[in-house]
């Protein structure tokens, strides 16, 4: 089915080597691509070096910059506005008109379907503050369908980090924009509103999209996205282990029944439920799939409570997976204990010792020197 | 129930204690700068060879990286990971250099990525690279080729398909980093791995043509 494969990377749908078609042809390109490794210590000291030297040369020349450009775009946005109107003024583009005093017609106002919900007249607008009218989605738009094929146009512009970064929120014209519009009895400029706008769309303007009826994947999206939601801003786990259960039962068979699944288990983790969340990692196959080096850990900690074999066998089946710095303390800590805990001296010097070297202020490094200033000397092999 | 560990007893090994579970932030103080520093710069690099492809200049993306973490170190609360939250200042600053890189391109008219035999190196750090030369060599051909044909997509759609077919994250961690939801990182994954395979084609094409041309 052809959505169900969507969750699934493309080395594991097309990475058979015999594949011959295009798909399995372009996924070899991945497939037979070298990965970068971690740079050596050499490497690490002359870039600490190089930030070291530079932290405090290079944050004041860099305001100063900043500082000088906006000024000088400030000076020249003024100095242009200033002369249209002096030109303006002195009749060089024609008769002046008289200033708009009242309101505009209620048609105008009613064209700009703002996304916070509000239907704001440019006289209005121009005596808002700038900031006012930065724009927040009220409602989630609508997640496009999961056919890549359907050629549905891609959401509008979600003001996420990166759009908020490059300043692409749209605004209505305010101030002396707003003033000139008036004056010259223009109406505003349409805003063009995201396809999830809460006010119904003005027939013929075009700048709303239509909503597409919901589908079963829009639906889900939206279910687990709420989930994620409550799970990760909200923090919320009641609930959102509720709403995890809830899309499981609703869509059983959906698409991101894996990462539901996984998620479910952070929920249960958030509550304090270590046997559910244990039990629930004991019954997924952790054989390559999402997040398996985070996965192994978090089993590892949970059966290492009552289990410190079983739990050595996830430590170091997490090790083989390239984790990051972050698991990669957990591991060396959780495995170094476990072997102490089973008597196997050699194998927690080995680990602990390592875990002091590269984590020197980690959570546990007090206690793993402190194991290893105690501990019997052993050899250090692994 | 597993009895906690206690400092003062460290000849009696106790069960590991947790770590603190998703949410509880018991005792948490913010790590300091020298300590990020040491334990993620090196998972910085790599996440950055593995986002810029061919360049060399992965140095200058680490220390922009920590130039930025060294700033907003006081303000980090623990919300999220720390790995995430690296993790989304250099997929950030990767594709700014990216953006002013293609302006720069479009400005001169050379193309983003430098062409086949133009680079030395691929990446100046490896994970087991194959100990035989010509499979080296084929490797890096490979992987050159493999950017050329990523520097086609859009830089969102860029970053989702190396973070989930190449990096092997989740696409809930990638909507983390990217400060997307998750169904727009999957309509990018969607767009991203058809215009990865149109390209594909296309390349075998223009190769199929110079082929035939030289003969």
């Amino acid at each position: 089915m052809k959505r169900a494969t969507e969750n699934r990377a493309l080395l594991e749908l097309y990475g058979n080597a015999e594949n011959s078609t295009i798909e399995g042809r372009a996924t070899s390109f991945i497939r037979d691509a070298l990965a970068p490794g971690e740079p050596d210590a050499a490497c690490l000291a002359r870039m600490h070096q190089r930030l070291t030297m530079q932290s405090s040369k290079r944050v004041r020349p860099r305001f100063a910059l900043r500082f000088a450009v906006v000024g000088i775009a400030l000076v020249v946005g003024v100095a242009s506005v200033g002369a249209y109107e002096l030109a303006r003024s002195a009749g060089w583009f024609g008769p002046t008109l008289p200033a708009a005093s009242s309101p505009p017609s209620p048609s105008q106002g009613a064209k700009k379907p703002a996304r916070t919900g509000m239907s704001p007249s440019p006289v209005s607008l121009a005596e808002k503050p700038a900031d006012d009218l930065a724009v927040e989605p009220a409602v989630e738009p609508p997640p496009p369908t999961g056919e890549p094929d359907v050629g549905q146009p891609a959401p509008a512009a979600q003001p996420g980090p990166l759009a908020r970064d490059l300043g692409r929120s749209k605004r209505q014209p305010s101030g002396r924009m707003a003033f000139i519009h008036r004056s010259l009895d223009l109406p505003p400029p349409s805003v063009p509103s995201p396809s999830a706008a809460p006010v119904p769309a003005t027939p013929g303007v075009g700048n709303v999209a239509p909503k597409a009826p919901a589908s079963p994947t829009s639906d889900e999206i939206q279910s687990l996205d709420l989930a994620f939601r409550l799970l990760r801003r909200d923090r919320n786990g009641v609930a959102a282990l509720a709403a995890f259960d809830a899309y499981l039962v609703r869509f059983p068979m959906g698409v991101l029944n894996q990462e539901a699944r996984l998620a479910r288990i952070d929920a249960l983790l958030m509550l304090h439920r270590t046997d559910e969340a244990l039990a629930a990692l004991e019954s997924l196959p952790l054989d390559g799939g999402r997040r398996m080096a985070h996965l192994l850990l978090v089993r590892g900690e949970l059966r290492a409570r009552t289990n410190c074999a079983g739990a050595l066998e996830d430590f170091t089946a997490a090790l083989a997976r390239s984790p990051d710095a972050t698991m990669l303390e957990r591991i060396l800590y959780g495995r170094g204990a476990c072997r102490a805990q089973l008597g196997d001296r050699a194998g927690a010097t080995s680990d602990l010792r390592r875990y002091v070297e590269r984590f020197p202020d980690g959570a546990h490094a007090r206690w793993a020197r402190s194991w290893l200033e105690t501990a019997p000397k052993n050899g250090a092999g692994e | 129930m597993a009895p906690t560990h206690k400092e003062s007893d460290v000849n009696t090994v106790a069960l590991p204690r947790m770590d603190p579970l998703p949410g509880e932030k018991v005792g948490w103080a913010p790590p300091s700068f020298d300590s990020v520093y040491r334990a993620h710069a090196k998972s910085v690099a790599r996440w950055a060879m593995r986002l810029l492809g061919p360049k060399d200049d992965f140095e200058d993306v680490v220390q922009d990286v920590f130039m930025v973490v060294m700033r907003r170190l006081p303000e980090f609360r623990g919300d999220a990971e720390i790995t995430t939250w690296l993790y989304e200042i250099t997929v950030r600053i990767v594709q700014q250099r990216r953006t002013r890189a293609r302006w720069w391109s479009w400005v001169t008219g050379q193309g983003p990525s430098p062409g086949r035999g133009q680079v030395r190196d691929i990446f100046p750090f490896l994970t087991n690279p194959p100990s035989d030369p010509q499979a080296l060599f084929e490797a890096r051909e490979r992987t050159m080729i493999l950017y050329q044909l990523l520097d086609e997509l859009s830089e969102e759609q860029r970053t989702a398909f190396i973070l989930f077919e190449i990096e092997g994250l989740s696409g809930e961690q990638i909507a983390e980093i990217t400060g997307a939801n998750i169904g727009t990182v999957w309509v990018r994954l969607g767009r991203a791995r058809k215009k990865f395979f149109a390209c594909a084609r296309a390349w075998e094409e223009r190769e199929s043509d110079e082929a035939r041309n030289r003969e």
